[in-house]
C-alpha cells in the first residue's frame, strides 16, 4: 500500500480563503519530503483560438513549475491570476522542504476537472476546502467538494472554511 | 441515550521532553465491522505518520488517536436482554472490533485510546469529535452499508459536511 517514492498530493485551489487553508493544511500535515505539491486550479471557459490553447483547454495546462506560476507576466497567458498569498504560502513550502510544486490549470466545470486530474494526473490524495468562491453562503458544504468526494477514487481531504 | 467508555491504551513514547518542532495531531478514526474503515486507519498511519507518529531518535512525542466505534442504537441487543447484558454485548464485540487496530497502532507508536458510544452513528461521531477537540477526523467510504450504487456511505456523507474538523474520507483501492 505504501508508495515507493514521493506522492502526488493535489490540492484545489482557486485563491479563496478556505482554499488557502487547505493549501496550507497540506503542507502542514500531509505533504513530506520527496512529494509533489500540485495545485490545481480551474478557470472559466474561453474559447482560444491559439491551437496551443485549444490543446490545453482539452487537456489542462503543462505542469507549471513554481518558478513559472509565481510570474505575473507567464500566468497572463493562462489568463489566471494566482493571488499573493497562495504564491507565498507555495514558496515558503518549496523552501522548507524537499518537494516539487507545480500547478495545473485547467478550463471547464471545477466538479468535472478536478476528478479528472485525480485520474489522469494521477494522484494519490487530494485536499481540498469546503467552500470556495462560489456563492450559496447558505450551504454546508460547496458544490465542488461535495461532487468531488462522491466521485473520486482517491482520498480525500475536506478542509473547513471555519472550524 | 449515549454511554462512553474511554479506555486508555498508551504506547510509551518518549521519555524526555517533547521538543515541539513539529505539532502532533489529535486524531480520530471512525471503525465499524468493515474492511473500509480498518483500510482507512491503515491509510491515515501511513500517509499522516509526520503527525501522528511518536519519534523516539528525536524524544518527540507523537499525537493521539482515538478509535472511535458506535453502536446502532438497538442494533446488538435483543428486546429482552437487561441493560447489563445489553452492555455487556456491546462491550466484547467492541473489544474484538478493536483489537487489530490497537495492534497496527502500537506498531506505528502511535498513542491510542478507544472509544464506545451508543446511537446515532453520524451525529455522534460528529459530537465527540467537537467534545474532543479533535483535529482530524478519518472515516472510510461506505462501511457496512450494502447500497453499492451510492458512492459514499451515509455516515460519511454526513461527517463530510457536518464535523467541525477537517476529515478525511479513504475509499479503498478499485477492485477489478
Amino acid at each position: 500500500m505504501a508508495e515507493s517514492g514521493g506522492r502526488k498530493i493535489g490540492v484545489a485551489v482557486d485563491f479563496s480563503e478556505c482554499s488557502k487553508k487547505a493549501l496550507k493544511w497540506a503542507i502542514d500535515n500531509l505533504v513530506r519530503d520527496g512529494d509533489h505539491l500540485i495545485l490545481l486550479t480551474v478557470a472559466h471557459d474561453m474559447h482560444y483560438e491559439e491551437g496551443e490553447m485549444q490543446l490545453w483547454e482539452a487537456v489542462g495546462s503543462p505542469l507549471l513549475p513554481l518558478s513559472e506560476f509565481s510570474e505575473a507576466a507567464v500566468m497572463k497567458k493562462y489568463a489566471v491570476k494566482p493571488d499573493a498569498e497562495t504564491l507565498d504560502i507555495a514558496n515558503t513550502a518549496a523552501r522548507k522542504k524537499s518537494i516539487t510544486v507545480v500547478m495545473k490549470i485547467y478550463w471547464g466545470d471545477p466538479r468535472e476537472k478536478i476528478c479528472e486530474a485525480v485520474e489522469h494526473i494521477p494522484l494519490s490524495s487530494l485536499v481540498i476546502g469546503n467552500r470556495g468562491l462560489g456563492g450559496l453562503q447558505r450551504m454546508i458544504m460547496g458544490s465542488v467538494s461535495n461532487h468531488v468526494v462522491n466521485n473520486v477514487a482517491c482520498p480525500v481531504t475536506v478542509v473547513k472554511a471555519h472550524h | 441515550m449515549e454511554e462512553t467508555y474511554v479506555d486508555a491504551v498508551g504506547v510509551d513514547t518518549a521519555t524526555t521532553e517533547s521538543s515541539k518542532n513539529k505539532k502532533k495531531l489529535k486524531v480520530m478514526v471512525a471503525i465499524d465491522e468493515s474492511k473500509d474503515s480498518f483500510y482507512a486507519l491503515e491509510w491515515a498511519l501511513e500517509h499522516l505518520k509526520d503527525v501522528m507518529s511518536a519519534e523516539p531518535e528525536t524524544g518527540q512525542e507523537g499525537g493521539l488517536l482515538t478509535l472511535v466505534h458506535v453502536n446502532p442504537s438497538g442494533a446488538t441487543a435483543s428486546a429482552t436482554d437487561s441493560v447489563p447484558e445489553i452492555m455487556k454485548k456491546a462491550g466484547v464485540q467492541s473489544t474484538n472490533l478493536f483489537s487489530p487496530a490497537l495492534e497496527l497502532c502500537r506498531a506505528k507508536m502511535v498513542k491510542t485510546e478507544t472509544m464506545i458510544l451508543k446511537g446515532d452513528p453520524k451525529e455522534m461521531i460528529c459530537q465527540a469529535v467537537e467534545q474532543t477537540h479533535t483535529d482530524l477526523l478519518v472515516v472510510g467510504s461506505r462501511g457496512l452499508g450494502m447500497v453499492k450504487r451510492a458512492f459514499l456511505g451515509s455516515v460519511s456523507d454526513y461527517c463530510a459536511q457536518h464535523a467541525t474538523c477537517p476529515i478525511i474520507i479513504v475509499r479503498p483501492p478499485r477492485e477489478t
